[in-house]
């Protein structure tokens, strides 16, 4: 029993790091319908940036997050402007390749870069954390990736639905074209969405790498998060938040109780087969939009 | 496909004929013959690289299938791959003859297309993608898990009719066949009713539905066929490596398949054949130029090797995508065009 | 006051749309652009609201005046925050917002704060949409839809009314219902109004002046009454034979009348 919570409590917690970085698909997805595959190659090099600042050249701290930061949001808006504004509106199947080349070109520059050796930041939370009683021990950055999680989703979810801002968003979301007519500047509307989405996904890195340390395969995790991204519904923060942690939950559960049975390795498609029947059930994701299509 | 002016189609028969004039059938000839003499035209370090294209060929021409005539966008190809090429080494181990393996091989990654296919009857799009990402993990974990994935499985070398073929030069031959063969019956599938049925569903299913198109069995078909395709590919490529194991069907080697549709030209069967020789020439290249990258820019880690083909491969999808999209087949037949309107411009 | 003076549109740069187009929508004026499909019209609208180049396709010749102001060079985004909205053709709600959250979107441009206000006019003018106002935009009906769409424009406060072809589709006691609205509209706030129709019984009836379009230039214009009057006009969008009766089919000879303003 007492391992049963502790798997509860542990699999919420990662999937909480899920969670984080599947706002940034989310984000942009709402805005502009490009999924970015590129998401989790971007929230790695936030890390990557972070560790050339602070340790290769040695500047403190505070410089290493303010520049990574600044890197961040220009490598976004060029993105945005020079890969992603001319694809508004063309099929499907030219997005994803564009954006899982871009992913695959940025694994490429992290390569060439910094090698494939496994690099740490300097550890940014004390180690431990908090015992809940005997059962479980909730670390400190999962502590801090789920306050941090939780707050970012209820900010951008109040900005979405009760601003202005979040209503131009919307409209953007739904018809560009019609955006530009109520007089949407859609061209800031995108960038916005980029930037912000690459803040969080930045973040969600350097935060995810002081956990497993700083290494290009980390991009696996990228794909769970598209699975949450996915079976929440594309176009909803709110089944971020939710459905992070219980695909968290279902893949340690399945880790301790089935993965025993089967030898091993069936915690990491657990996700997938989630995504699967989701799909099968509810195609466009448990709280997603459905596409209205009229003939 | 636009013929030259001129050339009039008086019977049905004429006009879907795959080689229709005298000079199209010469330009085939030819290409067959150089294709059957290259052996001795090249050194065999080169021989290595149109065995391996041979085998992605039929690879993604199966892809080409599914994605460039039916629509459905399949990230799962590379599993389907790995599918056709461990059945086949199971089935190989246990002795049957080449010859029942190769329809054992494509069925099993055909079975699994037409399982996996399944939520292409009821999802479109960007979620199809994702359908068939799940798939590929899942596939994955199941080869793994139960077929002995993580040691692979040594393959002996096969006998077709008293021949064994233990040497590149005879795998080479062994290839080239099928890749004909393959092509003719992609053909074939794509100037009949299939075709028509896949190119309608891409265009807009709802619509084909209404014309009475069964969308969901014509869906099922294209996975099929492509699964077929690409299992009979898995099954060539372990019994050149002598070999199956995993590292051969990462999702990575799904993007690189559907790059080389979309660099080669989706929906039509030469674009297979563009893309692939296209961008196994680049990874080529790239291979050989990398040292000498390296040395230039000492700077930096070292990986050039692994990091080059990876970024070359991804600039050039992008390239592609932004400036390019119909790919190479279209480009052609632009200049094929022009060169038939010269001197004028349309 | 907008004003095309010979404007000129090409797409791709070698399809050629507008051939020298002249128009004029003074102030608190409706006028109405006919012409058969193909002849231009939506694209005239485009060329106005600056959304050629979702199209490709660019103003190459002549220019569009508001106000005195030159606006054929400006961005869709800038043309709107100036009063001109442009209804869509197809009525394109938002639709997977609802319909108040449709009605909230257009007046995204107002910097007062009066949104609630016109809110209620805007309920007032489409009780039908009152009712309906957090249903999916995408799930009403093709009227209500129509509705939608007009009363989205009129949140923004335009100055200037590009209808693009509003009775599309609908049934015709549903056209009569809204275009008796649009009068109601402009009789109470004198927005001037550019309506593109191809019903143009209703839309010479609902304007002041009218412009027929064909194949890119603007063949006959006129007040309103006298287009109606004119004889070409009656065979040929009114359906009205010489002597002003319906056309037994039995009878027609196409060569009997030809067009005597080419």
């Amino acid at each position: 029993m007492n391992e049963a919570i502790n798997y509860l409590i542990t699999g919420a917690a990662n999937g909480f790091i899920y969670s984080m970085i599947a706002i940034g698909f989310i984000l942009i997805f709402k805005c502009s319908k490009i999924f970015n595959f590129a998401q989790a190659e971007m929230t790695i090099l936030g890390a990557y940036i972070m560790f050339a600042i602070t340790i290769q050249l040695k500047l403190s701290f505070i410089f290493g997050i303010l520049i990574t930061i600044g890197i961040i949001i220009i490598l976004a808006l060029t993105i945005e402007r020079v890969l992603l504004r001319p694809l508004i509106g063309q099929p499907i199947l030219s997005i994803i390749i564009l954006t899982l080349g871009l992913g695959g070109f940025i694994k490429g520059c992290i390569i060439l870069i910094w090698g494939t050796k496994m690099l740490s930041l300097p550890p940014l939370f004390p180690k431990g954390g908090v015992h809940l009683g005997k059962i479980a021990t909730l670390s400190y950055p999962h502590i801090f990736f789920f306050l941090v999680c939780s707050s970012l989703i209820l900010l951008l979810g109040i900005y979405y639905h009760y601003s202005r801002g979040g209503l131009a968003m919307r409209v953007t979301a739904d018809d560009t074209i019609v955006a530009r007519l109520l007089g949407i500047k859609v061209t800031r509307v995108l960038a916005m969405a980029w930037v912000i989405a690459s803040l969080v996904g930045a973040a969600g890195g350097i935060l995810l790498t002081t956990v497993t340390g700083i290494h290009y395969t980390a991009v696996e995790v990228g794909f769970k998060s598209m699975a949450v991204a996915l079976v929440g519904g594309l176009e909803s923060l709110a089944g971020v938040i939710v459905i992070g942690p219980f695909l968290g939950i279902v893949e340690t559960l399945v880790a301790g109780y089935l993965d025993p049975l089967v030898g091993g390795g069936l915690s990491e498609v657990a996700s997938f087969f989630v995504l699967l029947i989701v799909l099968i059930f509810r195609p466009h994701g448990i709280f997603g939009w459905k596409t209205i299509e009229r003939i | 496909m636009r013929r030259r002016h001129g050339l009039f189609n008086v019977s049905y028969k004429q006009e879907i004929a795959i080689i229709r004039t005298r000079f199209e059938w010469t330009i085939f000839l030819t290409f067959l013959l150089l294709m059957a003499i290259l052996p001795e035209l090249i050194s065999l370090g080169w021989l290595d690289f149109f065995i391996k294209v041979g085998i992605t060929l039929l690879v993604v021409l199966g892809l080409n299938l599914i994605t460039g005539y039916c629509g459905q966008i399949s990230l799962g190809h590379a599993a389907f791959m790995g599918m056709g090429g461990f059945i086949g080494a199971i089935f190989l181990d246990l002795g049957l003859p080449f010859i029942a393996v190769v329809p054992i091989a494509g069925l099993a990654a055909g079975i699994s297309g037409l399982i996996f296919g399944l939520p292409a009857l009821r999802v479109k799009g960007l979620y199809l993608a994702f359908s068939t990402l799940a798939a590929h993990y899942i596939i994955m974990f199941v080869i793994v898990r139960l077929m002995g994935g993580t040691h692979g499985h040594l393959v002996n070398p096969p006998v077709i009719f008293g021949i064994t073929i233990d040497s590149d030069l005879r795998i080479y031959y062994l290839i080239f066949v099928m890749v004909t063969l393959g092509t003719f019956v992609a053909k074939n599938i794509v100037r009949g009713k299939a075709g028509r049925a896949f190119i309608a569903v891409r265009d807009h299913d709802i619509a084909a539905n209404t014309l009475g198109i069964n969308i969901y069995y014509y869906k099922l078909l294209a996975f099929f066929i492509g699964c077929f395709y690409a299992g009979v590919g898995g099954l060539l490529q372990v019994v050149y490596f002598g070999w199956a194991s995993v590292e051969n069907y990462t999702l990575w080697n799904a993007i690189w398949y559907l790059g080389m549709i979309i660099v080669g030209g989706m929906g039509t069967v030469v674009g297979a054949f563009f893309g692939t020789f296209f961008i196994m020439g680049l990874e080529q290249l790239s291979c050989l130029l990398a040292p000498t990258v390296g040395k230039t820019f000492s700077a930096l880690a070292g990986t050039v090797l692994g990091a080059l083909p990876i970024l070359v491969f991804s600039l050039v999808i992008m390239m592609f995508i932004m400036f390019e999209p119909k790919g190479l087949a279209y480009r052609w037949e632009i200049i094929k065009e022009s060169f038939r309107l010269f001197p004028f411009n349309y | 006051m907008l004003r095309l003076v010979n404007v000129e549109v090409k797409y791709s740069e070698v399809i050629l749309v507008l051939r020298g187009v002249s128009i004029e929508i003074p102030e608190e004026k409706v006028v109405c652009l006919l012409g058969a499909n193909g002849a231009g019209k939506t694209t005239t609208l485009k060329a106005i609201s600056g959304i050629l180049d979702a199209e490709d396709g660019k103003v190459t010749d002549g220019f569009i005046e508001f106000s005195d102001q030159r606006i054929d060079k400006l961005s869709a985004e800038k043309i709107t925050k100036l009063g001109i909205f442009h209804v869509l053709e197809g009525r394109r709600v938002l639709e997977h917002l609802t319909a108040e959250d449709n009605l909230k979107a257009g007046g995204l441009t107002r910097t007062d704060g009066n949104i609630k206000a016109d809110l209620g006019k805007i309920y007032d003018y489409f009780p039908r949409i009152a009712q309906l106002r957090k249903r999916t935009a995408g799930y009403l009906s093709g009227g209500e839809q129509q509705m939608l769409v007009i009363g989205r424009a009129l949140m923004g406060r335009p100055r200037v009314l590009l209808l693009d072809e509003p009775s599309l589709g609908l049934s015709p006691l549903l056209v009569r219902e809204i275009f008796i609205i649009l009068k109601r509209i402009h009789h109470d706030s004198k927005i001037s109004m550019l309506l593109v129709e191809q019903n143009a019984n209703l839309a010479l009836e609902t304007s002041g002046y009218g412009y027929v379009l064909e194949n890119g230039r603007v063949v006959l214009d006129g007040p309103s009454e006298k287009i109606i009057e004119n004889e070409d006009i009656k065979e040929f969008y009114l359906g009205l034979s010489e002597l002003g009766s319906r056309k037994s089919y039995r009878e027609v000879k196409h060569y009997k009348r030809r067009k005597r303003w080419l």
